[in-house]
């Protein structure tokens, strides 16, 4: 009799440990999630849109036939191989060249700084054609995720998909 | 006589038993007492973390709703100023341009500021060009416009918060007096407020 009434206590002790365990569990699992996940952000969307409107230094026909970033990124995914008006650059090449410098312009990166890296990646029907990545320190993309949030926005092209990621 | 003290002797012994009893009660009920408070404490530990762990989860998506929040209304405001025909670039430049501005109106707009003063229902409008770090920053007048980068609608330093967004700010630029050009620059469209006394 004695015997059973102590097992009984010991089940009851043991439910009440696995429950507890579960529910702490839950709460982890949910706050790792989140903080993986990337936040929807207008900044991010705001940017894009002004950026695909800016004037490279890529022309097309002529010598002011300045190219947009819209433009580029529709030649470089048509035409890689074509090269901008009068120049050795291929229209790869600068829009390379130009994305890298008006990111590194528009977002200031450091240690010290509110932004700590951004990912920029265009696909052209499913496939990558350009990424470029800042981050501060040079931290490894995969160290960056785990130490930083992130926010960031889509903007589609027809077949072509732009996705910046900022992270802070 | 006797029997009275016989009688308080014996009351006296029963209210030492009892004493007795109660501080030093048995070890099975010692050990059933201290079971009991284990798992109170235990109960209430777990209940004080949940707490803990639901409020900080509830505090990080407030933080997120707020910036976002924050993030829209100046979207928003910059949208609808840069949309303004005081500002937008409308068919200027070949098709309708979201969140474009035209410089010359700018420009136009700076010189007429006074005129514009509480037509907004802002304390300053700037745009900054996005461009070198290393670049100094030229407050545009009309002697040194398009060579420069920081466009000031009001001169007001009197600003308490402010919002930035991007917009593209596009000109005409007149190509050895032959033919005019478009030319779009990434910039920082910063809208101030006057802080409330």
């Amino acid at each position: 009799m004695k015997n059973k009434k102590a097992q009984e206590e010991m089940i009851g002790f043991a439910l009440i440990l696995v429950i507890i365990g579960v529910i702490i569990l839950v709460f982890f699992t949910i706050s790792i999630k989140n903080k993986t996940t990337v936040e929807e952000s207008y900044v991010t969307d705001n940017f894009i849109q002004a950026l695909l409107q800016h004037s490279t230094d890529c022309a097309e026909n002529y010598e002011t036939d300045y190219l947009d970033f819209r433009r580029l990124i529709n030649k470089c995914a048509n035409s890689g191989t074509g090269k901008c008006f009068q120049s050795s650059w291929t229209y790869c090449e600068s829009l390379e060249k130009n994305l890298n410098s008006t990111l590194k312009n528009s977002w200031q990166i450091s240690s010290d700084s509110y932004y700590k890296a951004y990912v920029l990646k265009i696909n052209n029907k499913g496939n990558e054609l350009l990424t470029i990545y800042d981050s501060a320190n040079k931290t490894e993309l995969t160290d960056v995720k785990s130490q930083f949030n992130s926010k960031g926005s889509v903007q589609n092209l027809g077949e072509i998909d732009i996705y910046l990621d900022v992270y802070y | 006589m006797v029997k009275k003290i016989s009688n308080s002797r014996k009351a006296q012994n029963i209210k030492s038993k009892i004493l007795l009893v109660s501080f030093f009660p048995s070890k099975k009920a010692q050990m059933k007492i201290q079971q009991t408070a284990i798992i109170l404490l235990a109960i209430t530990l777990l209940f004080v973390l949940v707490a803990l762990f639901f409020l900080s989860f509830k505090i990080q998506n407030l933080k997120k709703d707020a910036n976002l929040a924050s993030e829209k209304d100046a979207i928003i405001l910059s949208s609808k100023l840069s949309e303004s025909p005081e500002f937008s670039c409308q068919q200027a430049f070949g098709n309708k341009r979201v969140n474009c501005i035209d410089s010359d109106k700018l420009m136009a707009l700076i010189e007429n500021s006074d005129k514009y003063s509480n037509f907004f229902g802002v304390s300053n409008i700037e745009v900054i060009k996005i461009q070198d770090k290393e670049e100094l920053l030229t407050k545009c007048t009309d002697a040194n416009y398009p060579n420069c980068n920081h466009f000031s609608v009001f001169d007001s330093n009197n600003s308490g918060f402010s919002y930035t967004s991007f917009v593209s700010l596009c000109r005409k630029v007149n190509y050895q007096d032959i033919y005019f050009y478009d030319k779009c620059e990434l910039s920082k469209l910063i809208i101030s407020y006057e802080k409330i006394s």
